[in-house]
């Protein structure tokens, strides 16, 4: 039961960071491949706190979030200031310069990880408790995501991803909206690094490389970019099956390489069969999603 | 918002790309009330000094003027807020958004870039939008399409987007108006319905800036035109003189 229980804690914190990725990348379409990093912020600051100040475990998740978010901003106000393909270029930049750092530092725990991070909750339905905080947090995050796109803004981010140069013609402050959004979803993604330090109580640098942006990047493409609930449902999907394959019970030299090819094919698969993702969103003539009040 | 007087000037505006000079030392001053087309050969430079005018390209050199303020240090949105409104060749309408919501979006005064909650506490939308939304769909009367307010762009002919275009630029209600070829590829009643707005708009007071190569359209409209050669202003004169030197139309068709 308690494996259940942590399987689903952990889709529900992968729902916020891919809802969070989801409001900038399927809305936004801007390419931040740092959106681990700012989980990793998250985890870490929010863990640092806890360890080293004796305040309240929420208050230093909420604090290390407001420091990813801060991040988020210094990094992405002179990229997208410039064009917003140099967003990629920075953001993995300092996704790689970020995690050389957390490698390469004692208070960090190194390469080996920091543990002995303070629970979230400390009682004997610990899990059952933080399950039921996290998907609060994770419906939350959906329904502020759904909120700020059916808003007088959302429609601004739209005219925005839309056409650029014509939205800005028309007296629209272009890098204001979309340094803002850059901020908010690193909040979002620091805030689910929190939770998740809190109730793993382990945290290693690896776990927030590469690797994790294309996982994260599986999870919002299957479920459906520029959708509400689809980056939700990849996120369950792309937590969930590599447990699932674990019940087959095959050897390991065949099961590791089979996850991969598996994740591989679905993407492969909605990119070239079902490109909107699981939940597709209306779509005008020229295939571009329609803006909903 | 400050608008002392309506009129638009550039001294000595100059640009160039990798080394061709798309606009050289341009001096020009539109006036309010007028229609002023600029004509010339493709690559002349007309959409060029729409773009320095506009903000979308800056000026290596020289000065933009709105009202006796110098603009030029200006990104194109502060331009567009002090009244600059434009259109562009192959329109830019936002396909995403209904034509109603392509209008709404682009008053000046619009806040929604400015909520510093994203819409999170955006709780009374459709009653902000109340006000704009009568504008708009004024807007959309005038230009006859106002049965079509909820559909998107792609679900128009492309006439009917340069007539949404248009209207998408008179929300912005500034003083200038720039045309970038509200002609191209219409025809009939599109054609009449665009010429009727440019006359109401002159009337208003509007300084309007037309580029055409409809040049019927041009005589029909404009108080006067500017000829455009390799990023220089050849001439400025009434459009019937300018149609009648010879030299000027050896250029503009080649030869």
């Amino acid at each position: 039961m308690e494996y259940f229980i942590s399987l689903f804690i952990l889709a529900s914190i992968n729902i916020i960071l891919a809802t969070s990725f989801n409001l900038i990348l399927g809305y936004g379409g801007l390419l931040s491949v740092a959106q681990p990093i700012f989980f990793a912020l998250g985890a870490y600051c929010s863990a640092l706190i806890a360890i080293y100040f004796e305040i309240p475990i929420f208050l230093s998740i909420i604090l290390a979030s407001l420091v990813a978010g801060i991040f988020a901003f210094g990094v992405s106000l002179p990229s997208l200031r410039v064009s917003g393909d140099y967003l990629v270029v920075s953001t993995l930049g300092f996704q790689l310069g970020t995690l050389h750092i957390i490698n390469n530092i004692e208070i960090t725990g190194a390469a080996g990880g920091l543990s002995n991070i303070p629970p979230l909750i400390s009682h004997p339905y610990r899990s059952l408790l933080t399950l039921f905080i996290v998907v609060c947090f994770a419906v939350l995050s959906i329904w502020m995501v759904r909120k700020i796109m059916r808003s007088a803004y959302g429609r601004a981010i739209t005219a925005l991803r839309n056409d650029e140069t014509a939205f800005s013609s028309l007296g629209r402050n272009p890098i204001r909206i979309k340094v803002l959004i850059v901020a908010l979803s690193a909040a979002m993604a620091g805030f689910a690094g929190g939770m998740y330090s809190h109730y793993y109580l382990y945290i290693t640098p690896e776990q927030f490389g590469i690797f994790a942006t294309a996982t994260l990047l599986t999870m919002v493409v299957i479920g459906g970019a520029g959708t509400v609930l689809g980056p939700a449902f990849g996120a369950i999907i792309i937590t969930t099956l590599p447990e699932i394959i674990t019940f087959l019970n095959l050897p390991v030299s065949i099961m590791a390489p089979l996850q991969g090819v598996i994740f591989t094919g679905l993407v492969l698969i909605f990119i070239f069969l079902k490109p909107s993702g699981l939940i597709g969103s209306t779509r005008g003539l020229d295939g571009l999603e329609i803006w909903k009040k | 918002m400050s608008e002392i007087n309506h009129s638009l000037e550039t001294v000595n505006l100059t640009k160039n790309f990798g080394g061709k000079i798309v606009a050289n030392h341009i001096n020009v001053k539109f006036k309010q009330g007028f229609v002023s087309g600029l004509i010339g050969p493709n690559g002349a430079g007309k959409t060029t000094l729409f773009n320095l005018i506009s903000g979308n390209i800056k000026s290596d050199y020289g000065d933009v003027y709105l009202g006796g303020k110098k603009i030029n240090k200006m990104s194109d949105f502060k331009r567009a807020r002090l009244g600059i409104a434009r259109t562009w060749q192959m329109n830019r309408l936002f396909n995403s958004l209904s034509l109603i919501d392509n209008l709404i979006i682009s008053q000046r005064s619009d806040y929604s870039d400015k909520s510093l909650s994203l819409g999170l506490l955006d709780f009374n939308r459709a009653k902000k939008d109340a006000i704009y939304e009568d504008i708009a769909a004024n807007l959309l009367k005038r230009v006859g399409l106002l049965n079509y307010r909820n559909s998107v762009p792609a679900e128009l002919s492309y006439g009917q987007q340069k007539l949404v275009a248009i209207a998408r630029a008179l929300m912005n209600d500034g003083s200038i108006i720039m045309l970038d070829e509200p002609m191209a590829g219409v025809e009939g009643r599109t054609h009449d319905k665009i010429k009727e707005i440019i006359l109401e708009e002159k009337t208003r007071k509007k300084t309007i800036i037309v580029i055409e190569h409809n040049m019927r359209f041009i005589r029909e409209i404009c108080d006067e035109g500017i000829f455009l050669v390799n990023g220089q202003i050849k001439a400025v004169d009434s459009v019937a003189s300018l149609m009648n030197d010879v030299e000027l139309t050896r250029i503009y068709f080649g030869g």
